[in-house]
């Protein structure tokens, strides 16, 4: 008897609880609702992974706002790194300027979380790095080596891209656009899900026409390219295979002119990348990548070229091929309050020929380089909100090469997390290191003083911390890094030694779902960098993303500051997109519309003389005025 | 505590896309509080693992067998639309509510009264004024600002 009254109490206590939910639900507005909805379904939710360090995500919805069409629309706006082109005119954030081939071996990239690496010249981010992204749902960037799990190579900072997913994105989209100079891109992407398989295939052309650069002769740098891009995946439960191809013929800005004249001056890639991930028994995964690079490259100058001068004169017409395989077992698995992954990651590069059209094969004393890794990581709940993180991977280089050793490169990672309803804060502790690609590693650089000595690897030891609040309509953080470099590699003078503090500052405020506005702030401090016994760096963006009926706005400004010359950079970003219909939409962009972008320097050599002339100063973002149409079906 | 979960969920984080439980429960229910305002459980025709995995956490509501059963079916592909065109041949004056995930199955069928679908990732939530009229559904005026008139 006691019983029963004791489950009618229970039961009309529960009813009241029911009911009173009910009634918060219904107090809530259905754009309060679909607010909620949005952010918790957005796909980054499945992907962003706090423990991987401090992370900067693009959404989406933020993609489409800023009509991000190329990974360098998003670069450009990524504190620390920034985007940058070296002296060929490809991606390469961390360039000097000066001679070295290239810098950022250390940026690595990564496609549904599978590296895309081009082998023999290190980082994807030479091909990738201003790729089409209409195929992206999302961009999350992480600095220095993310969650162990991940990372065959250590890695500076880590841009993982995920693709759409046909729940969001089902059908085929059209998007063509044309602008100054006769730029003009086409791009198809077709997504969709049947018996249990999701697909996706996106093919799109671009024809890059830019801003040529005054060298002072009647033959201005070039850097126009064509491309032809290929992403697809096809994926179940448990498998997912990707395929990439790319096909990029491009014109090399100064090339391996020292004084910046070439008369020649152009490479056509062609890349292919595959991989098939495989997750089993529940706690495995398995993945498989395969990388291809063929390169031809013209280069004529009328005095003797970078790197081949002594060698082969004045003329340069080389093909190359270079192969990358890798794979990797990983075994992740939750027990209590501890999470642990391990595994084993391996890596062969092999440059499979390198000829020039004079001498045919040329000979070279080093030709591969493998990778092998072995990592344990532990992810320990102190309690509800609070996580312990260990990290520890070891990584040993193998090279074929009298030249430069092989090496042993051990990363340690130790973080801290505290995450509340609206409190978050991180700290971390990391000692990387790193080494060259294996392009700069067979070149004999000491001319230019790339690294004093090719057995070196670099350290760097790193203090980060992160302190972020939730708001109702606002959010805001601030990082703030303290990094010391030995034995930099890539040094442009100095002993390799760099010091630094950067501090990054975001706020974004939320006027409600359609309207947002976002704040960064960026300081940095280098000590002995370069040539440089101290360097300031400034920057920020300030971006409002507005819609008015059927009419989004996006209005930006990017600002640069250096202790170089203090001179001030604003990069204008301006669009207006008309929704005609709901499967059709027109947009007008305006980008570098002061034409006061930041310029990067592209240092010249005196061949007569060898002395340095001044350098030229070029901003990798063109003025340029678009118009798009895009549409659904 | 939401990190904390979402720490947990990424051990166990699948290849394939999954739907944020607690949000999309929360947009539906009050979808049928509108729709089938009389029903305490509704039954709702589903087909696609994405929204029965959600569906099934809910008390509210219950996985209808046959189109027939469904106070509520969600059309998520053209082959439930199929299924439907083929089970109203012999019902006729059926009055099941019909709600789509996408923006063309809403085009397509002049029967499905309004959708929540993704649009270059922003949910949009659209219903047809004509249509909900058919069904003798009025909607409350918060909700008024998602209906129009024609696509």
């Amino acid at each position: 008897m006691r019983d029963r009254e004791q489950r009618k109490q229970f039961f009309l206590g529960m009813l009241a609880v029911g009911i009173l939910c009910m009634q918060m639900l219904h107090g809530e507005d259905m754009d309060t609702l679909l607010k909620e909805y949005k952010d918790k379904n957005d796909l980054s939710q499945r992907t962003i992974d706090e423990n991987k360090g401090h992370l900067i995500l693009f959404t989406r919805d933020r993609l489409e706002r800023m009509h991000a069409k190329t990974l360098k629309d998003v670069l450009k706006m990524t504190p620390f790194i920034y985007y940058h082109e070296n002296r060929f005119g490809l991606p390469d954030p961390l360039t000097s300027g000066a001679f070295e081939p290239y810098r950022s071996n250390f940026i690595r990239l990564f496609i549904d979380g599978v590296e895309i690496t081009q082998g023999w010249l290190g980082s994807g981010m030479v091909l990738y790095g201003d790729m089409d992204i209409n195929f992206a749902d999302h961009i999350e960037f992480y600095y220095m080596t993310p969650s162990l799990e991940t990372s065959v190579e250590p890695a500076y900072m880590t841009i993982f891209i995920y693709s759409k997913e046909p729940e969001q994105d089902s059908g085929t989209s059209l998007d063509v656009l044309a602008g100054s100079r006769g730029y003009n891109v086409q791009d198809v992407n077709y997504g969709g899900k049947e018996n249990g398989v999701s697909y996706m295939l996106n093919v799109s052309r671009t024809e890059e026409k830019r801003e040529r650069i005054d060298n002072g002769t009647d033959h201005p740098l070039k850097r126009d390219f064509e491309r032809l891009q290929l992403m697809g995946y096809a994926k179940t439960e448990t498998q997912t295979f990707h395929i990439q191809l790319m096909q990029k013929n491009s014109d090399a800005l100064a090339g391996l002119s020292m004084d910046a004249t070439p008369e020649v001056s152009e490479i056509d890639y062609q890349n292919v990348h595959m991989d098939y991930r495989y997750k089993f028994a529940s706690y495995w995964q398995l993945q498989f990548a395969y990388d291809v690079l063929k390169a031809d490259i013209r280069m004529a100058d009328d005095n003797p070229l970078l790197y081949s001068g002594a060698f082969l004169g004045n003329e340069y017409y080389g093909t190359s091929k270079n192969s990358t395989y890798s794979g990797e077992l990983t075994y992740t698995r939750q027990w209590g309050n501890h999470r642990i992954a391990t595994g084993i990651k391996g890596r062969i590069k092999k440059l499979d020929y390198f000829r020039e059209k004079r001498v045919g094969d040329v000979p070279l004393i080093f030709d591969r380089e493998d990778v092998w890794s072995v990592f344990f990581q532990d992810q320990y709940h102190i309690s509800k909100n609070k996580l312990l993180n260990v990290g520890v991977e070891y990584s040993r280089i193998c090279r074929n090469s009298p030249r430069a050793n092989d090496d042993d490169l051990l990363q340690i990672r130790l973080g801290y997390i505290y995450s509340g309803e609206k409190w978050r804060y991180k700290a971390y502790l990391y000692r990387s290191m790193f080494a060259l690609d294996p392009f700069s590693t067979t070149l004999n650089l000491s001319t230019f003083n790339l690294h004093k000595d090719p057995h070196t690897v670099q350290k760097t030891w790193g203090v980060t911390q992160e302190l972020g609040y939730e708001g109702e309509h606002y959010s805001a953080d601030v990082m703030l890094f303290l990094l010391q470099d030995k034995d930099g590699l890539i040094q442009n003078g100095g002993d390799g030694n760099t010091k630094y503090i950067t501090t990054v500052f975001r706020y974004n405020y939320r006027f409600d779902l359609e309207n947002r506005m976002d704040l960064q702030l960026y300081y940095a401090n280098y000590k002995d960098i370069f040539t440089l016994d101290r360097l300031e760096d400034y920057s920020g963006y300030l971006t409002f993303s507005n819609t008015y009926g059927q009419f989004d706005f996006y209005n930006g400004i990017v600002w640069h500051q250096n202790s170089i010359d203090d001179k001030n950079y604003f990069d204008l970003t301006s669009s207006v997109s008309w929704n005609i219909h709901e499967n059709l939409t027109l947009t007008l962009k305006g980008e570098n519309l002061l034409d006061k972008a930041k310029k990067t320097d592209l240092f010249r050599l005196d061949p007569a003389t060898g002395t340095l002339l001044p350098p030229l100063k070029i901003s990798p973002i063109d003025r340029r005025v678009s118009i798009e149409l895009e549409y659904l079906f | 505590m939401k990190r904390l979960i979402l720490f947990l969920f990424l051990s166990a984080y699948g290849l394939l896309y999954a739907m944020d439980v607690k949000s999309t429960l929360k947009v539906y229910t009050k979808l049928f509080s509108v729709l089938v305002p009389k029903k305490q459980i509704v039954h709702v025709y589903v087909d696609d693992p994405v929204y029965r995995d959600v569906f099934a956490r809910a008390e509210n509501i219950a996985f209808a067998k046959d189109i027939g059963d469904a106070d509520f079916v969600l059309v998520t592909d053209s082959n439930i639309l199929g299924q439907y065109r083929k089970w109203k041949q012999t019902h006729p004056l059926s009055s099941a509510i019909l709600f789509a995930t996408k923006y063309s199955l809403l085009e397509a069928n002049k029967d499905i009264i309004g959708a929540l679908y993704w649009r270059k990732g922003r949910p949009q939530l659209l219903f047809l004024s004509p249509r909900l009229k058919a069904h003798h559904i009025r909607l409350p005026d918060e909700l008024s600002n998602y209906a129009v008139t024609s696509l």
